[in-house]
């Protein structure tokens, strides 16, 4: 789209309206070191870190099925559902390897089953909505009837709890795992040829099934990665707390979105990537904290974030005229 | 013989609803007794009338799940005033704020074409957050005599609400089928661009439909304190697991354009007479939650099975 005779200011003008989620991020961190003196002390930085891995890690998920044309608002279940049998299988069986691994089996069955149903339905996102609407209210049910509405207590192995509270050099476990996450999911939809597929089946699924991409595995891929996030996210915070609540995950998969699309991962699916999802994360974990700062009740925390919400997909919209 | 079997297929949602009834009826001691019947038809009615509301969305071809948080704040701010203003002017503020909600709701999904579902999902937290800030998230009760009184007129074992909630039927089913805006309705939700070709005000319609829903959630949730006599932050949370599925069941489909206020009504009293039913085999709280949600998810995968079966990706 470049014109040869196109003025510097046009370009500055593009490169901005292109870039307004960066501009935002940097807007809050000014702002956040204006707020508080200690704002860029190394222990603020890496406990804020810290603090955003699990929002992080879902929306990693929550990306993944906006890119392949979904939506998906059961990961917050999900991560209830983790939550409560990884801790809860931990407690009985007394190994923690096992809980983990319930827990990943657990979120990659949820995942599966909302992609079944996205390649029974030929879905889009209005029916990924509707459909993982429903599987999350059956994954919260499945939740309270495990743990009959009570929180677990139980987890004991040091390694276990490291995930969640250790460092290395200073730099939290559960951070580095999310920046890793981040970097395998980035290498597979920018650089090979499986992710290139999944992208342009999110981008227009017609014409991806007239190349002769199979667009039903596409969805099935990427909401399966949506729930093995979830159950990651459900093992790093339940290491951190060492207790699992069946409500741990209301509002979870909300925030996700949030991160997600303020980010800059267009709604329609095709675009976006990892980058957005850590900026999309950071100004989150920003807003959070600046709204902390200033002893904001966390109802009205809500209020705003819907309201920054609403925002980013009106700015979507308008980018996409 | 033709004749009878377009009979059952176009009315079997009210044939199963009286099957049930009567096989429930049969099996189960405490079903038919008049205690159970008026909280049958009390549980009818306050849904039953948001569940009209949410049909004029449907038909539209529109989606908006903030009916649940709608009810919530309505109500609060009901019983709130109740004790200030007096019976009538509170109702009537309440029936007020709730078409306020279906305006900004509206606003965003019609001025700006965004995706309705995302939209609804903002706002039914913004609304439930209002709701939980001006009651401090604490339950507001209040036994207003007027309240009292209504709760108290019965006819037989129905209560006059449930009477409501057919008078609301009847007049949506005559709106829908007999103005041209309700015909307009079915235009719209049939096929949007169509629609514009033929010059409807799409936008006005779109906007409309949501004000519709948000007063009848309005009128939902002062139906429901009339039993309740306490609204809190967290009322009606399971509303759109509870509603959906009795529009759907009735007969409307998501895709728009299909389906109306009658059928509706019977898809509302079917559903509630299996919840009833599932709390008459003592199935757990929990374990109802799970059934509901399991019914939700299966209507809503054959619905859309059938609407796009014939896609191939």
């Amino acid at each position: 789209m470049s014109d040869v005779n196109e003025s510097k200011w046009n370009k500055i003008g593009g490169w901005t309206r292109d870039n307004t989620n960066l501009l935002l991020l940097i807007a809050l961190i000014i702002a956040g070191a204006l707020l508080s003196e200690n704002f860029f002390s190394w222990t603020n930085l890496m406990n804020l870190m810290r603090r955003i891995s699990v929002n992080g890690v879902m929306a990693i998920g929550f990306t993944m099925t906006l890119l392949v044309g979904g939506f998906d608002l059961s990961i917050g279940a999900t991560l209830s559902m983790c939550a409560v049998l990884c801790v809860g299988v931990e407690k009985s069986s007394g190994s923690a390897a096992l809980g983990m691994a319930v827990a990943l089996s657990a979120g990659l069955a949820m995942g599966a089953f909302n992609g079944v149903l996205m390649m029974v339905t030929r879905g889009g996102s209005g029916e990924a909505f509707l459909i993982t609407l429903a599987t999350g209210m059956v994954g919260t049910a499945i939740a309270l009837t495990y743990c009959s509405g009570l929180d677990i207590y139980g987890v004991n192995a040091d390694w276990y709890k490291a995930i969640g509270q250790g460092n290395v050099a200073t730099f939290p476990i559960a951070a580095i795992i999310w920046i890793i996450l981040m970097v395998i999911m980035q290498v597979i939809i920018k650089k090979t040829q499986f992710g290139r597929r999944l992208l342009l089946s999110g981008a227009n699924k017609k014409s991806a099934f007239l190349v002769g991409i199979d667009v039903n595995a596409m969805k099935l891929v990427g909401f399966t990665i949506a729930g093995l996030m979830a159950a990651v996210a459900a093992i790093i915070m339940t290491s951190r707390t060492t207790a699992a609540s069946p409500y741990s995950g209301n509002g979870a998969d909300f925030d996700a979105a949030i991160a997600s699309i303020v980010g800059g991962n267009s709604l329609v699916g095709g675009k976006g990537g990892m980058v957005q999802v850590l900026i999309g994360v950071m100004i989150y974990g920003l807003i959070t904290n600046i709204l902390n700062l200033t002893g904001v009740d966390s109802v009205v925390q809500y209020i705003v974030k819907g309201a920054v919400l609403l925002l980013a997909i009106c700015l979507d919209k308008l980018n996409r005229r | 013989m033709i004749k009878t079997r377009k009979f059952i297929s176009d009315s079997r949602i009210p044939l199963l609803a009286l099957a049930i009834f009567v096989s429930m009826s049969l099996t189960n001691e405490y079903f038919f007794k008049p205690v159970n019947m008026t909280g049958l038809f009390e549980s009818i009615s306050a849904y039953g009338i948001v569940a009209i509301g949410f049909t004029f969305v449907l038909l539209c071809g529109q989606l908006d799940i903030s009916m649940g948080s709608v009810m919530a704040l309505t109500a609060c701010v009901f019983m709130m005033l109740l004790p200030i203003v007096g019976f009538v002017p509170a109702m009537l503020i309440a029936l007020m704020l709730g078409c306020v909600c279906g305006v900004i709701t509206g606003f965003f999904v019609a001025t700006f074409r965004l995706p309705p579902f995302i939209v609804s999902m903002t706002m039914q937290l913004a609304y439930r957050g209002i709701a939980l800030t001006i009651t401090s998230s604490t339950p507001v009760s209040n036994m207003h005599p007027t309240l009292l009184a209504i709760s108290e007129v019965m006819i037989g074992p129905v209560p006059i609400t449930f009477f409501l909630f057919i008078m609301v039927a009847l007049i949506a089913h005559y709106v829908l089928t007999q103005t041209q805006y309700g015909r307009n309705l079915y235009v719209i939700g049939g096929n949007i661009n169509v629609a514009d070709n033929l010059g409807l005000h799409v936008k006005g319609h779109l906007w409309s439909v949501f004000v519709v829903q948000g007063f009848f959630a309005a009128l939902g949730g002062i139906v429901m304190m009339t039993r309740m006599f306490s609204a809190s932050g967290n009322l009606a949370l399971d509303g759109p697991l509870n509603i959906i599925p009795m529009v759907i069941v009735g007969g409307t489909a998501f895709s728009g354009g299909k389906g109306g206020a009658i059928k509706t009504l019977w898809g509302v009293i079917l559903m509630n007479i299996i919840y009833n039913a599932m709390s008459m085999f003592s199935l757990q709280a929990n374990m109802q939650e799970m059934v509901k949600g399991l019914i939700l998810l299966i209507i809503i995968v054959a619905d859309k099975y059938m609407e796009n079966r014939f896609q191939k990706v």
